[in-house]
């Protein structure tokens, strides 16, 4: 088991008010998986990509990562994690923009303290993976969408990660950049990365081994499509003995459970109950 | 390190203006401190060149009259005794001095005649036949006094240019004669001090403290002849050459200490003892030129410091303004920081990229403050005439002072950077 994720949520405050953004998060991911995780806007499927990124904690549960208790990490460790263990690729890229393609490749080993030449070394293999080999010294306003996206690609495995966290990826690029990014992935993917990606696209979602979807925070396994159209309104009293018995249940029961399409209702009406209790 | 410099340098780059506008604090506090201390050293080894000189210095150790300095007048003998080889002798072994000379000393204020004028407020001085060349006499007309003048109490006299100008105007001096109380002297020379002798004359105020007492010039005679226009044979003043400017102040002390055993002067003359004995009140004293440059290069630090003082307040500003810009320059990056802490970058890392930037700027603004302090000094020296030496510590002190600034002030605005939670700095829009 590369990861695990058990009994995670995290809670936002907006206001005075805590707002519940993931609830009861149960997920395994094995060495070499590649998986994608699906859901609406607000849905939490970021915010549940940054707790697996390490960049943001769970305000509830036990997250393990290679056998690391991530939650009782200090800052020296975590940014160890986050820069040996994980590789980032967001969707507005996050180039540095004053710095070159090979400079920013180059950043992860920068912080991980290899020298100099290794470093320029290792980024221009990466950026040859990319097919970027020859825009080494140009600065990111100089590259189209694609190419950023890639040159984030190489930044994301210059050190080798474990695994490749990727935030809608293709979302801010046209198709044909799209499915060069999505060939990469399949390439990293066919060399033993551990890629665990963010999608809203069902097509660029099918090319993943699994699915993962996340609705108002929470988990369902397989594929999305169907299992909404078996979901069934699920009795108020129960949600409580749900939360409870997560751990036993098997993916499906808690699809059917929790899965609600008038879930906003529920939330209202469960915090209510919490209060008058 | 050089990684976060060539940064720096590169975000400084980018925010050209703001970067000038937020060193400009640094570079007046630091241009202006530049500035006034190389004033400072200059002033200050002005005072000690006027009246040290520069290295050829001698000492002299005069013969007082109470306060005022004795003079052989047309009023009877001192009885204060006439030093003799034997007591330049002593002096001569004392450690730190290399060479002695004595001198009578005059004043004539309408004994000298010069075809029927008499010349008013002349020096006149009974020079040994060591003592123009110790004091740094060369001639620069006519020949100067040799033994035989000395042996054969010619009648002659040397004249230095001021004397010179005021006796025969422009006409050549030598060969003419003049009289000395009715006696006729011929004149054999015109002579000169050497520059490194003579204190350097930059304003009229100079002017009168060196040359106030000689304004009408200075006659030379032999010595030998001294009785002759005088009538007795009167006290010596001393002119020693220590063994280099910073033994000034010991070879006097102790030449003079050996004269006033030699004279008998008592250790002490308490300056309230009216009543005594005139000749207990003479003694030798040795003009110690560079203890008074020292007071004088007090005077003029202790106003130049407080001008210092107020320049750092110019420094503190600056730094202040350093800190104000840094702090709206993470709050920028905010986005750029969570990025590099989502790639790994520890609090270290963050912080050390901060403080090196805000040092940099601090630093460069520094620099600059240098270059414009040293162009500013030498703008006062064209305009107010004052001299200006550059100290090569104040400016290692002023841009290592500059750098301390930058991290001192550089550090709140790190620590708020290198604390920033990566998802909130990743999501800040």
């Amino acid at each position: 088991m590369l990861l695990e994720l058990s009994g995670i949520y995290k809670n936002y405050l907006q206001g005075s008010m805590e707002v519940p953004v993931l609830k009861d998060i149960n997920l395994q991911i094995d060495e070499g998986e590649y998986v994608a995780i699906m859901g609406p806007s607000g849905s939490g499927k970021s915010t549940l990509m940054n707790i697996i990124g390490c960049i943001d904690k769970p305000s509830e549960g036990l997250y393990m990562l290679d056998g690391h208790d991530i939650g009782s990490l200090k800052d020296r460790a975590l940014s160890k994690i986050r820069n040996k263990e994980i590789g980032f690729v967001f969707q507005n890229f996050n180039l540095l923009p004053r710095q070159s393609a090979l400079d920013n490749v180059g950043l992860p080993l920068q912080y991980a303290g290899v020298p100099k030449r290794k470093r320029k070394e290792r980024s221009l293999k990466m950026l040859d993976m990319v097919g970027l080999s020859d825009r080494v010294s140009f600065k990111p306003t100089q590259l189209s969408g694609g190419q950023k996206q890639r040159v984030a690609i190489a930044r994301a495995m210059v050190g080798e990660p474990k695994i490749l966290l990727a935030d809608e990826p293709t979302g801010a690029l046209d198709s044909k950049s799209g499915e060069q990014v999505m060939e990469l992935f399949d390439l990293l993917h066919e060399q033993g990365t551990t890629i665990i990606m963010i999608t809203h696209s069902y097509e660029v979602a099918q090319r993943a081994r699994r699915i993962v979807r996340i609705i108002d925070g929470e988990l369902l396994e397989g594929d999305g499509v169907k299992t909404s159209k078996e979901t069934q309104p699920v009795a108020e009293e129960t949600d409580q003995a749900v939360v409870a018995e997560s751990d036993e249940n098997d993916v499906n029961d808690h699809i059917e459970e929790n899965a609600d399409t008038d879930y906003s209702d529920e939330i209202k009406e469960a915090d209510g109950n919490e209060e008058t209790d | 390190m050089i990684e976060n410099i060539r940064l720096s340098f590169q975000g400084i780059w980018a925010h050209k203006l703001r970067s000038l506008l937020t060193m400009l604090g640094i570079i007046i506090g630091i241009a202006a401190i530049i500035a006034i201390v190389s004033t400072i050293k200059g002033t200050a080894e002005q005072i000690k060149e006027n009246l040290v000189g520069s290295g050829n210095n001698v000492v002299e150790i005069k013969l007082k009259q109470g306060d005022w300095d004795y003079a052989s007048g047309d009023y009877g003998s001192s009885g204060v005794k006439v030093i003799n080889d034997k007591v330049k002798e002593d002096i001569l072994a004392v450690e730190e001095v290399t060479a002695v000379a004595s001198y009578r000393y005059g004043s004539m204020y309408n004994g000298v005649t010069y075809e029927s004028n008499a010349v008013n407020g002349i020096t006149v001085i009974g020079a040994d036949r060591d003592y123009m060349q110790l004091a740094g006499y060369t001639v620069t007309r006519g020949r100067m006094f040799v033994d035989r003048d000395y042996d054969e109490y010619k009648k002659f006299v040397v004249l230095d240019d001021a004397a010179a100008s005021s006796i025969t105007g422009g006409e050549n001096p030598v060969g003419k004669t003049i009289e000395i109380k009715g006696d006729p002297y011929v004149i054999i020379g015109v002579v000169k001090q050497l520059d490194s002798f003579a204190p350097k004359i930059n304003s009229l105020q100079d002017w009168q403290t060196y040359y106030g007492d000689s304004a009408a010039g200075r006659l030379f005679l032999p010595d030998t002849n001294w009785p002759m226009v005088y009538g007795f044979d009167e006290p010596y003043n001393v002119i020693i050459k220590p063994r280099s400017t910073d033994d000034i102040t010991e070879a006097g002390k102790k030449s003079a200490d050996i004269l006033n055993e030699y004279i008998g002067a008592k250790s002490e003359t308490p300056s309230g003892e009216g009543g005594d004995s005139e000749e207990a009140n003479f003694k030798y004293k040795s003009q110690d030129l560079l203890e008074k440059a020292k007071q004088m290069q007090q005077v003029s630090q202790s106003t130049s410091q407080q001008l210092i003082w107020i320049a750092s307040i110019s420094l503190l500003v600056g730094g202040i303004g350093v800190m104000n810009i840094m702090l709206v320059s993470v709050t920028e990056r905010t986005r750029e920081i969570g990025l590099k802490k989502a790639l790994g970058a520890r609090k270290g890392v963050i912080l050390g990229q901060f403080l090196t930037e805000a040092a940099v700027l601090t630093s460069l603004g520094g620099l600059i403050g240098v270059a414009g302090g040293i162009g500013l000094a030498y703008l006062i020296s064209n305009v107010a005439a004052v001299p200006v030496a550059i100290s090569g510590a104040a400016i290692a002190v002023s841009v290592a002072f500059s750098t301390i600034i930058g991290v001192v002030f550089g550090l709140i605005p790190s620590v708020k950077a290198a604390n920033l939670n990566p998802i909130d700095a990743l999501r800040y829009e």
